[in-house]
């Protein structure tokens, strides 16, 4: 019997599992959240979908709870070793499972932007307040700000309206787009991609009387305690000030590279994205034997392309187990390389269309929010010690090693490194991840020899 | 801060929970941090380093900063917490005292 774990219930874990189990493999899928379906179809079993994308959701959700192998609600996995070996967490107890294959399916999250008093309260991001509306069908009780770029915040913005919410105004914080890349990208855009184009246009039009400032290039949280007044800064040079209780900040989304990083996966800088993504071949298999990698975490192509690039890991699993030959794996994968090729081909015109804004970073941001360690500081260490990476700063002053584990510091510590010692971001590389990859108490870990 | 649409209301079974001993009603299931977020002071914790307050940040699990005491277990991110009936609720107050920890059990 092949054994498969996958981490990570959405598009990619759920239509990875369903291949799997339809070709015989014995599947066991570990997820945090209490439901399947990912952040994108988060509770879409208790809500009335919108659209045919969400409708698609609640029935690849069905069709995983019914077929998808053996589903663990509330686990998380906390350590991926070579083997390969899983460790778990689930109602307080911890487990080792030894499967052949692994697929590490754990997403996108988004991307951290530091600036001075993002961590009061009133400052969230867009996704997690677009989670709110989702899981709890919760929006802002007053007019709200939103500060960021993308698509993820055009999309909350009209959903917001829809819900009966109201809008103060956008900080727009698009970094001037390279008009030649959106044009050379946009007629392919729109062969393969036109009714994602088609509903990105009715977002903007839907959003065309909400107050937006272009060309914000710094933000600042002002307040004691909580969120009291937002200061801007845009690119002509004009300032503003606009009281605030509530701000919502995004920027693009990266992998999650904390699983894959923790088995040992090669990475590269995607230059594009600028973020860290795994190295991994036409299937999704990593660098490491056996631990394949699938969806967003894979790099960011959107959940169509993570339910396919699921299927195409599963078929990677089926072929290298010998569960089907070759000639059949290239049979049912030569369809699903074409849509990945497709959806390709439109994730270069968004892109393009909205590159990341990466605002600078201010010295008296709280860089590392778990350990409360300032990006002046990080900067001051840096410039004492020149031969110091992420991992020296993390360290010499505990930056990336609070709860978070550097999910909310490690993108812009790798900023600060290259900035400072004048390096490319893949020279100047990522924290070194270390288990447990989330917090696990001492009485979890001891349950793990009872458990043997 | 956020408060329920008003086409939804009221169409979950609802649930007690007690906040730092305040009595409050929730829908059954929604993640726990989504009651914070509606609940004055609108806040998650005091953070152990310096004491500063912190209110939810990502909803997706990767922040940590919505972490609270919920029934004894000490590290619960409250977004990926469901709301039960008869949930009690502690935020973090500052750095853990163990010697205030053993008074109070």
């Amino acid at each position: 019997m092949t054994e498969v774990a996958i981490i990570g219930a959405g598009p990619a874990g759920m239509s990875a599992a369903l291949e799997l189990q339809s070709r015989g493999a014995f599947v066991t899928v570990i997820d945090d959240a209490v439901a399947p379906g990912g952040r994108i179809f988060a509770a879409i079993e208790k809500r009335q979908p919108h659209g045919s994308e969400e409708i698609g959701g609640q029935k690849l959700v069905a069709d995983f709870r019914a077929r998808g192998g053996h589903y663990l609600a509330a686990s998380e996995a906390w350590q991926i070793e070579p083997g390969p070996r899983v460790f778990l967490t689930q109602d307080g107890r911890a487990r080792v499972l030894e499967p052949q294959f692994v697929i590490l399916a754990t997403g996108a999250q988004e991307r951290p932007v530091p600036f001075r008093g993002w961590q009061l309260p009133g400052v969230m991001t867009v996704g997690g307040a677009q989670i709110l509306l989702k899981t709890a069908k919760q929006i802002p009780t007053e007019p709200v700000w939103l500060a960021g770029t993308g698509p993820l915040m055009l999309l909350y913005a009209r959903q917001l309206l829809l819900a009966g919410g109201e809008i103060a105004g956008i900080l727009d914080i698009s970094p001037p787009i390279r008009m030649g890349r959106v044009t050379r990208a946009f007629p392919a855009a729109l062969v393969h991609g036109a009714p994602d184009l088609f509903r990105g246009v009715d977002w903007l039009v839907s959003l065309r009387k909400v107050r937006s400032i272009s060309g914000v290039t710094a933000i600042r949280a002002l307040g004691s305690d909580r969120l009291e007044r937002i200061s801007y800064e845009t690119r002509r040079g004009e300032t503003g000030e606009v009281s605030a209780s509530l701000l919502l900040v995004h920027d693009g989304v990266v992998p999650g590279v904390h699983a894959t990083f923790a088995a040992g996966c090669d990475h590269v800088w995607n230059e594009d994205q600028q973020c860290f993504q795994p190295v991994v071949d036409a299937f999704g298999e990593s660098s490491v034997e056996r631990v394949f990698v699938a969806g967003d975490g894979a790099g960011i192509m959107g959940a169509k392309a993570a339910a396919t690039s699921g299927r195409l890991a599963a078929i990677g699993i089926l072929r290298s187990a010998g569960l089907i030959s070759d000639a059949a794996a290239r049979r049912s994968a030569s369809p699903l390389f074409r849509a990945q090729r497709r959806a390709k081909t439109f994730r270069r015109f968004l892109d393009a269309l909205y590159p990341p804004s990466n605002l600078a970073i201010p010295d008296d941001a709280m860089l590392c929010r778990c350990e409360e360690v300032t990006a002046g500081t990080v900067r001051r260490l840096l410039r004492d010690r020149p031969h110091l990476g992420p991992g020296g700063v993390k360290s010499g002053l505990r930056v990336g090693m609070g709860p978070c584990q550097g999910r909310q510091c490690g993108l812009s510590l790798t900023r600060l490194v290259a900035e400072t010692h004048d390096l490319s971001a893949a020279e100047a590389g990522f924290l070194r991840i270390r288990p447990p990859l989330k917090p696990l108490t001492l009485d979890e870990l001891a349950s793990l020899s009872s458990n043997q | 801060m956020f408060r329920k649409c008003k086409s939804d209301a009221a169409d979950a079974r609802q649930v007690q929970v007690v906040i730092d001993g305040v009595a409050v009603s929730a829908d059954d299931g929604e993640p726990l941090a989504a009651v914070l977020l509606r609940t004055p002071p609108f806040t998650s914790r005091k953070t152990a380093i310096s004491g500063a307050v912190r209110a939810p940040y990502c909803m997706m699990g990767v922040c940590f900063e919505c972490l609270a005491d919920v029934d004894g277990r000490g590290l619960v991110r409250t977004c990926l917490q469901p709301v039960y009936q008869g949930a009690n609720v502690r935020r973090h107050v500052g750095a853990p005292d163990p010697a205030r920890a053993a008074i109070d059990d």
